[in-house]
């Protein structure tokens, strides 16, 4: 695969619903364990349990998993996860910032919020990732991480559990890659 | 996603907040300010900043203002492992001396939760909690003992997994699209009208119940509200922020951790 050493972000940013787990499980079981830039995930997840989630994740990542608090840093080589029943944004100050407000798309945490502030702070600085899930969520945010000339990549769907998650964003734009969960790695790995 | 008033819009309107409402409005995250300024323009069919302007001034909009502002809760027991910690962890803790406070009081069900436990351990009689909430209707609403069926379903799961004796039943009666709290658990409630940095309860107060509040502050306004509730509670009283809330570290030493899972604190 091309490397892409020029381009430089400031954060890796990735959302998903039903199916999303195992895939962003492979992907950070098989991430560079030096790999330097932040991911910011969102996944749709069941408001009422609080753990099991996130430790999931840490037991095969190569990069350490942290549900985030409010107000928190955002720093390279580290993976954050939206805590369950909260919103999560990403302010201009490379800080997270979690809310409760209304859900939105049935959601909370929504993925077009997540994706949405990070497009606003982040510009064409971010690459957006936009996984299997079984409703719309995530697409208006990723095509405003286009709008904004962020780095978009969508699961193919032929690759995914439920399609209608990709499917949604692939009728608003047009992404920079279509990718199976292996090319996700790749490229991730060829930053 | 509404649509709402853009950068130097935000900058006029809270300058005009602050000057109506004796607070900083500023001081709020600022894209919290625009995705909460858009939803007011959205529930108050705002169509100029100007004419929003206008009514701040002459104090129209305040009201509705002061309304739909703030992020309610929305459901009974948010966070029912916390619930169960009030019950079995600060409650016996207090004492005889249950005075409760939440200073940032935005909907009721974060109010209803806290009167549901003191009933179940028949505390009812020795309790007084204070809120403070600028919004006349919002008090309105509260005094009427009113919920949604909306969330019906999630105030249920969420009780249940409480495990209290008694049944979500034996509080609320289901009537014309609403669920009523029975009206004997209101008696104990002192409204505050104002916001708390303006306005505090005249009494010693035990436990603080302050959940998420700080989410939609900035730094500043954080440390400020932290080293304002320390100075107006004494040492050992409770301060309970949401789970995924943090004294600040520059606030840290003026509070002590009581219980890490549920953000639970202690004046020192």
């Amino acid at each position: 695969m091309q490397q892409n050493t020029a381009i430089k972000y400031k954060a890796i940013v990735m959302g998903g619903s039903a199916g999303s787990f195992s895939v962003v499980s492979k992907i950070l079981s098989n991430i560079n364990p030096d790999f330097k830039y932040p991911i910011l995930i969102c996944m749709h997840r069941l408001k009422h349990i609080r753990s099991g989630l996130v430790e999931g994740l840490r037991l095969k990542s190569n990069l350490p998993v942290i549900e985030p608090f409010d107000k928190e840093n955002i720093e390279g080589g580290k993976v954050y996860l939206a805590p369950s029943n909260y919103h999560m944004f990403i302010e201009i100050d490379a800080t997270i910032s979690l809310s409760t407000e209304e859900v939105f798309n049935h959601s909370r945490p929504s993925i077009d919020y997540t994706f949405s502030s990070a497009a606003t702070s982040f510009r064409e600085k971010m690459v957006g990732i936009l996984l299997t899930g079984a409703n719309k969520d995530g697409a208006i945010g990723m095509k405003e991480v286009h709008a904004r000339n962020g780095y978009t990549i969508v699961q193919d769907p032929a690759t995914c559990d439920v399609q209608t998650m990709p499917n949604a964003a692939l009728q608003l734009f047009k992404p920079n890659k279509l990718l199976s969960p292996q090319g996700i790695t790749d490229f991730l790995n060829s930053l | 996603m509404a649509i709402g008033p853009n950068i130097n819009d935000i900058r006029e309107i809270t300058v005009a907040l602050s000057h109506k409402l004796k607070l900083d409005y500023a001081n709020y995250a600022f894209s919290f300010l625009r995705r909460r300024l858009a939803h007011v323009y959205c529930a108050l069919k705002i169509k100029k900043t100007d004419t929003f302007l206008e009514d701040i001034h002459s104090g129209n909009v305040i009201q509705d203002f002061c309304y739909n502002f703030p992020v309610g809760e929305g459901e009974l027991f948010r966070d029912p492992s916390f619930w169960r910690s009030v019950r079995t962890k600060i409650l016996p803790a207090l004492g005889d001396n249950l005075t409760f406070w939440f200073p940032e009081l935005v909907s009721a069900e974060e109010l209803y939760s806290l009167l549901i436990i003191l009933e179940e351990e028949k505390l009812t009689h020795k309790a007084k909690i204070f809120c403070n909430t600028k919004s006349c209707q919002r008090i309105e609403e509260i005094k009427q003992g009113k919920i949604s069926l909306k969330n019906i379903e999630i105030h249920k799961s969420n009780f249940k997994r409480l495990e209290l004796h008694s049944k979500f039943e034996d509080f609320f009666t289901e009537e014309n699209g609403y669920a009523a709290i029975h009206e004997g658990l209101l008696e104990k409630i002192v409204y505050l009208n104002d916001n708390f940095f303006n306005c505090v309860p005249d009494q010693q107060i035990a436990c603080t119940l302050f959940r998420n509040r700080m989410l939609y502050y900035n730094g500043k306004m954080q440390c400020k509200a932290e080293e304002y509730l320390q100075q107006n509670l004494s040492k050992g009283a409770f301060l309970v922020l949401g789970i995924k809330e943090q004294i600040s570290k520059e606030n840290e030493l003026l509070f002590d951790l009581f219980d890490s899972s549920e953000q639970i604190y202690q004046v020192l």
